[in-house]
């Protein structure tokens, strides 16, 4: 079932990239932020998970979980785009109030700016997706290559369910 | 190539399962068709990644898909895809991944018109058979599938056969007795959740790991009573049950009085043939009803086995809804948190004290609460922290405390709430032409509707369940009723009935049109009782098994 918060993620296509390949077996990749998609997602995540827990970010591999996500053909192509396009969106609206990219703004000015695109409908329904994939980074079965050492279980002293996964099953 | 057979049957799970199970061990050849892979209890892991996040269980909806028809309020129609109907394709069904709140139907859901009267808008029906003529087979399934539970006395308490279940009640949370004392203060009777699951070795199957992730994941012990561990590896050790999975069956053919065979894909989208002397349609609900009008022929140019124009008709979901509650442990003594946190028993507890109930002078059927922990996995959990009471995102510190003090410093306990879904004309299955899935048949389109009785019996049952939850001493308390379907508690489509002018099936489950097709699943259901259905859809394919093996050995 179409979740409410999706409704937008189909409207206003920009800068599509090129998705291509599969899932691999280790489903996270490397953790450097190859393209300006990744850095901006990392700082991004850097911004609003970091403030009061930035040690479980810093050993979560999210970059790298988020490459997983991209590749990821489980999710349909234009959920892929749709993560995409927000950090082409969310960098112009930077620009718009700014005159700089958001890899460049201050602490102050990226609260500002992501107070200000939550209240868009856009920017609601995209941060809400991103946080979701930041979550699957934190609490995915370490296998998946995000959650490093459990290091997200540990952070909120989560359980995980046995029998575990010893592979990746997408 | 054509597989020959006495019983073919189109679905695995329970409302399939029984008919192999039985017929394969009186000796016939039956041959089972699924759509979906074979698993075995090696291959459920607790990965909320594959299970929950990316639905390994159910097909990709680019592939497999349904289309839904909404009213809105003016009455119009809007269709739109995305939706997702699907709830277990494997080996098994959807009974893989059930939590098991198992409830049998009372006897007045057996005869609602009688009972009730006529409800406007709605097409309210009594059932060709009544509870006694049922109630063997719940007893079967209690003692051949496995349930778990206790008796105590209720006020809705039915009759039964034996004194009490087989099996004790799985391993139960604290919290448990603490419902029991906001239930007794209330006045209320709570009674031990009947649970499709058991608590230690039996059946040649192994008992409760209690892994704390139990509902939407297949079992790794195969203590739950799921129709593959119960029954059909079962009925593959007697050599006359062969499961064919991978096998999605597009094509159901007849001559005009009975059906001749069946036409499936395989896995590389290879056509295959199956005859047999009897078919089973067991696909679930929506599925079965599909094919059925996807197999129009010359003698039924309205789908197969459709004289009465009634395949697909007066669909139904499980009415109601849930809700929750917070316990804080600001609230609680260090020996209740401590207790709070135990991971892996099950709250096991229900209410049925309003299964019927007057309100300004108007009789009602009422129906079930369950009392359940918030589910385990993490990533809803959290999610559920981003939106502050106003609905707006939040992040950093804010949402670090929340997500601690949900995790850690709390636990939610929830509810849901069973009632009857009214069947009427404005809900029903046909299938849509311009929409093909990846084998070019035709998807269900599905539309909907929620009869306002529905809302007003689940509101009725809600207040009750917040009343409970208040008593347990809960915070941030919530419910939501509301009409949208639960695509996993689905039924009716073909009508059982003594009338082939407004039936599809007939008493027993045989098509009324063809001598040699019947429909076990829960499309038989021309209403649904106020309790989760595949108790009712085990017991009444034992029974239909029953009247097809007394016709095979009779060789009517």
């Amino acid at each position: 079932m179409i979740n409410r918060r999706d409704f937008f993620q189909y409207s206003g296509m920009v800068g599509v990239a090129v998705l291509v390949g599969v899932a691999a077996k280790k489903y996270a990749q490397s953790n450097n932020p190859s393209t300006e998609t990744y850095k901006i997602i990392e700082a991004l995540i850097d911004h609003m998970f970091a403030d009061s827990d930035g040690y479980v970010t810093s050993q979560l591999n999210v970059v790298g979980y988020f490459k997983g996500v991209l590749n990821d053909t489980r999710i349909s192509i234009d959920q892929r785009h749709y993560l995409i396009n927000g950090t082409v969106w969310l960098d112009e609206t930077a620009e718009e109030e700014y005159d700089k990219s958001f890899l460049k703004l201050t602490h102050d000015e990226k609260e500002r700016l992501l107070k200000k695109i939550s209240m868009l409908r856009w920017g609601d329904s995209w941060l809400y997706k991103v946080m979701g994939y930041y979550f699957e980074t934190a609490f995915s079965d370490p296998i998946y290559g995000g959650n490093i050492n459990g290091v997200g279980w540990k952070w909120l002293a989560y359980e995980p369910g046995f029998p575990r996964p010893n592979e990746v099953a997408i | 190539m054509t597989t020959k057979a006495d019983i073919c049957i189109i679905g695995s799970g329970a409302g399939g399962a029984p008919v192999a199970y039985t017929l394969a061990k009186a000796g016939y050849k039956v041959v089972v068709l699924e759509k979906g892979s074979l698993y075995d209890e090696r291959d459920f892991k607790k990965d909320e990644i594959a299970v929950s996040r990316r639905s390994l269980f159910t097909p990709d909806l680019k592939d497999e898909f349904h289309m839904v028809e909404t009213l809105d309020e003016e009455g119009k129609i809007t269709k739109e895809g995305g939706w997702n109907f699907w709830n277990g394709s494997m080996v098994g069904g959807s009974s893989n991944l059930m939590s098991g709140y198992f409830h049998r139907m009372k006897p007045n859901d057996f005869k609602l018109y009688s009972a009730f009267g006529d409800v406007e808008g709605a097409n309210v029906v009594d059932w060709p058979i009544d509870y006694e003529t049922m109630e063997p087979y719940y007893t079967k399934v209690e003692e051949v599938v496995g349930v778990s539970g206790k008796m105590v006395e209720h006020p809705f308490r039915e009759k039964r056969s034996t004194a009490d279940f087989p099996y004790p009640p799985t391993w139960e949370h604290p919290i448990a007795k603490w419902i029991d004392d906001s239930c007794s203060k209330l006045g209320y009777f709570a009674m031990p959740t009947p649970r499709a699951i058991i608590p230690y070795d039996a059946l040649d199957r192994r008992g409760c790991s209690y892994s704390n992730l139990c509902g939407s994941y297949g079992c790794a012990t195969g203590a739950k009573s799921h129709a593959k561990s119960a029954l059909l590896d079962k009925a593959v050790c007697t050599n006359n049950c062969t499961i064919i999975a991978d096998a999605f069956v597009y094509k159901i053919e007849s001559e005009k009085t009975e059906a001749t065979a069946i036409h499936y894909y395989d896995k590389d989208g290879s056509s295959h043939t199956v005859q047999a002397k009897i078919y089973i349609l067991a696909a679930q609900a929506i599925e079965s009803s599909r094919l059925l009008l996807n197999s129009k022929n010359s003698h039924f140019p309205n789908g197969l086995a459709n004289s009465s124009g009634e395949v697909g008709k007066n669909l139904i979901f499980s009415a109601g809804g849930s809700g929750s509650g917070r316990l804080d442990f600001k609230n609680l003594t260090q020996e209740q948190q401590d207790s709070l946190l135990l991971h892996g028993a099950f709250v096991n507890r229900s209410l049925q004290d309003w299964y019927e109930y007057n309100k300004d002078g108007k009789p009602y059927k009422g129906g079930t609460i369950d009392f359940l922990f918030e589910h385990a996995n993490a990533i809803p959990r959290a999610l559920d922290q981003v939106y502050d009471i106003n609905g707006d995102l939040q992040w950093g510190k804010t949402l670090s405390k929340n997500l601690h003090h949900a995790f850690e410093r709390s636990r939610v306990i929830t509810f849901e709430v069973f009632n009857d879904w009214m069947p009427t004309d404005n809900c029903f299955v046909t299938v849509d032409e311009e929409e093909k899935d990846k084998w070019e048949i035709p998807v269900g389109k599905i539309r909907l509707y929620g009869h306002p009785q529905d809302l007003k019996v689940g509101n009725h049952l809600a207040q009750k369940a917040v009343e409970v939850l208040k008593g347990l001493g809960c915070e941030d308390i919530s419910s939501n009723i509301s009409a949208a379907p639960p695509p996993n508690l689905v039924a009716g489509g073909c009508r059982f009935g003594t009338d082939p002018k407004h039936s599809v099936l007939d008493v027993n489950c045989k098509t009324h049109d063809l001598k040699n097709l019947y429909v076990t699943d829960a499309s038989f259901m021309p209403t649904g009782g106020s309790v989760p259905y595949t108790w009712t859809i085990y017991a009444n394919s034992f029974r239909v098994a029953d009247k097809i093996l007394e016709r095979l050995q009779n060789n009517v």
